[in-house]
């Protein structure tokens, strides 16, 4: 099964849903990845990577399918400033040896080769690099040495691996799944002390897993698949005795990847047309995809100003306002909330005091209005996604054969950022009703739990609140929980951000103080 | 086919109208839970039952939503026992009263005074009764007496006034203070 499914996998990929896979390829032998990902400045250099010493300087363009004569005559141009121009990289020594290769999953054809051989001799001449290459068949027997001892053999996971791969590709990732599969994959790795090893391995399966979603530009799903792969492996090396470095690398491939197609979807909202809703599509479907792709602008951008770069936010800010103004955003249950969250933050940093104040009240008003105790159209909890949600809205109402304990799992975060910034009167006017919400969190006993999806051990905690003191409100939502944050979530605030809009159930409060902090340094 | 038996199962398992409309509080992760600040004590129960194993003749319809119900009507019944155990120990929210023929008016506003009692619209909302027809048969005679008796009427509203009261004081507490 596995060489038919890496084959199948190597046939389908497209460029950027490869990238990944050849870094830990590259890693696992021994090189340091530079830089990896398509941008217009790359000059043909998709991958650069080097020696651990930096005496040797890699540079890949990576492309798919087989190469002919006529694709190498087509590509003259980007082979060349892959051979003629070399890397530029801060941290580069001034002398190296430089190596360019073009890479394919498929093969090179005869002619190809030949001209190829041609035109390394004319280089050659002019005292430049030749260019090497590497086809599907060398990739394809790399990318399985590398994860051979970690294909799953219980029946149980070679099901999960196989639902999970034979997937159309376009909205229908199962995040539990794909997370525990992870997770498993991970488990083992602690115990059999190879985490390093083992984060190689579950970067490849995550490439495999999310093709069909890069084959369908299904940027949300591929978003989620590596933020979920990250936090697996950051689980594994920080629950281990592991060195840093054994994982750290594999962990910010899978980092890097989500980021980037956080960026990709992002960049599709720049063009208005992209929200026109598809041929006979529910509004409330239409509403979801508002939410989620302008909480990923959002995001992006924040994330962009906590690295110190500033995009212009006018067109963005100026649809925000607009869907919120218009009803174009939807709370389809407390799965949403980190979503409007990042649109309250992102309001927030615009200096749009106002809107960012009405998105916060809308959501705490929407909770106790909806999650009293004894309230009979309840909403679904931060478990659910909006395809669960909305499908339950649509279908034939049935008599539930049990009645369920009301609950809200996102109210005290919400009163904890009401407190935090300084929403007293507000809070005032709504606590008669507060007081009437059981409000539930998951407290675990080692914070680098909180990275899983499903977590077997922790207490659930149900609780109400009652008569309660502004000052003490106050203290608790300015006291800083740093021991209740894994440090992958504390020092990085950027995948603490990706983190929470792809664990929906993890509006930690721990969580959102810390990023209040970061994002809002003056909020306190 | 699994779910078709599971619908039925928890049907079994739901069916008696108390306990359908009793809320039950789903764990989603973790391996415990604390309600209220107070530690759920989780109580494993489990059903059995056999099936026949027939030569080249599988079960009938019947008998498939049969076994899944009769297995689910166990769980129920297990679970109400350990229900009614923890109502039997007295609290703010559930008492205990041996209903008999001697059982009188006041007896059942000693029980109420030990309890909660919420109001809606002004009304109070006194703690269901859960008992027998018989319990029930004496129950709403007692009531009725009550109503016809001016004495018994008397405490009844005293009770109410008392009650709300301290409803109000919980209601009052339900704010932010400095």
């Amino acid at each position: 099964m596995k060489e038919r499914l890496a084959d199948d996998w190597l046939t389908r990929i497209n460029e950027r849903g490869y990238d990944v896979a050849f870094c830990q390829v590259l890693l696992s032998k021994g090189k340091r990845v530079l830089r990896a990902g398509h941008s217009p400045v790359e000059h043909g250099k998709d991958v650069i990577a080097t020696s651990a010493d930096l005496s040797d300087v890699w540079a890949y363009q990576l492309k798919t399918g087989d190469i002919t004569l006529k694709d190498v005559q087509k590509l003259q141009g980007q082979m060349g400033m892959l051979v003629e121009t070399r890397p530029m990289f801060p941290g580069l020594p001034p002398i190296f040896s430089y190596h360019p290769v073009l890479v394919t999953t498929g093969e090179f054809n005869e002619p190809a080769m030949s001209l190829i051989k041609e035109l390394n001799e004319s280089w050659r001449v002019r005292n430049l690099p030749a260019l090497e290459v590497i086809n599907g068949r060398a990739l394809l027997a790399d990318l399985l040495e590398l994860s051979h001892d970690f294909w799953p053999v219980a029946t149980p996971d070679v099901r999960t691996l196989r639902s999970l791969y034979l997937v159309e590709g376009k909205g229908d990732f199962d995040p539990k799944g794909f997370g525990e599969l992870m997770m498993r994959l991970m488990q083992s790795s602690v115990a059999a002390k190879n985490v390093s090893r083992q984060a190689a391995a579950a970067n490849l399966f995550a490439s495999y897993l999310l093709g069909p979603f890069y084959e369908n530009t299904d940027h949300w799903s591929v978003f989620r698949g590596w933020t979920i792969c990250a936090a697996a492996i950051a689980w594994a090396g920080e629950s281990s005795i592991s060195d840093k470095s054994d994982w750290h690398e594999p962990f910010l491939l899978a980092r890097e990847a989500a980021q980037t197609a956080l960026a990709s979807l992002a960049n599709e909202a720049d063009d208005e047309n992209n929200f026109r809703a598809g041929a006979m599509e529910l509004d409330d479907y239409t509403r979801v995809r508002n939410t989620t792709v302008m909480a990923a602008v959002a995001a992006s951008v924040l994330i962009a100003n906590s690295s110190g770069k500033k995009n212009d936010t006018d067109v963005t800010l100026a649809r925000i306002k607009s869907f919120a103004a218009q009803g174009r955003f939807i709370y389809w249950g407390e799965g949403a909330f980190s979503q409007h969250l990042v649109l309250f933050w992102f309001l927030k940093c615009a200096s749009e005091d106002g809107a960012a104040k009405d998105f916060l009240l809308n959501t705490i008003q929407l909770v106790t209005d909806r999650q009293q105790r004894d309230s009979t159209n309840p909403l679904p909890n931060p478990y659910q996604s909006p395809d669960d949600c909305l499908t339950k809205l649509l279908s034939e109402t049935e008599e539930p054969t049990m009645k369920s304990a009301v609950e809200s799992g996102n109210l005290y975060p919400l009163i904890i950022l009401c407190a935090r910034h300084q929403l007293r009167s507000e809070l005032t006017a709504l606590w008669p009703k507060i007081t009437n919400v059981f409000m539930s969190w998951l407290l675990v006993e080692k914070p680098i739990d909180v990275l899983q999806w499903d977590c077997d051990t922790g207490t659930e905690h149900s609780q109400q609140f009652g008569e309660q003191s502004w000052a003490d409100l106050i203290g608790a939502a300015n006291h800083e929980n740093r021991d209740r944050l894994p440090s992958i979530l504390w020092d990085d605030p950027a995948f603490a951000i990706m983190f929470m809009l792809t664990f929906q159930h993890r509006m930690l409060t721990s969580l959102v103080k810390r990023l209040d902090d970061v994002l809002l340094p003056r909020a306190k | 086919m699994k779910e078709m038996w599971s619908a039925a199962f928890f049907q079994g398992m739901h069916g008696d109208p108390l306990f359908a409309g009793l809320p039950v509080r789903v764990q989603k992760e973790g391996n415990r839970a604390r309600i209220g600040g107070s530690e759920m004590n989780y109580i494993n129960i489990s059903a059995g039952g056999s099936l026949p194993a027939r030569i080249a003749e599988g079960q009938s319809v019947a008998e498939f939503y049969d076994s899944a119900e009769s297995m689910g009507k166990q769980m129920g019944e297990q679970q109400a026992k350990h229900l009614f155990e923890k109502m039997s120990e007295p609290s703010i929210v559930a008492q205990t009263i041996n209903i008999t023929e001697e059982t009188t008016f006041d007896d059942l506003l000693a029980l109420w005074d030990k309890m909660e009692v919420r109001f809606i619209k002004g009304m109070p909302h006194w703690p269901s009764i859960i008992s027998n027809q018989r319990g029930l048969d004496i129950v709403r005679s007692l009531i009725e007496c009550a109503q016809e008796d001016p004495a018994s009427r008397e405490k009844w509203r005293l009770l109410i006034e008392k009650k709300q009261k301290e409803f109000n004081e919980r209601e009052a507490r339900r704010r932010l203070v400095d």
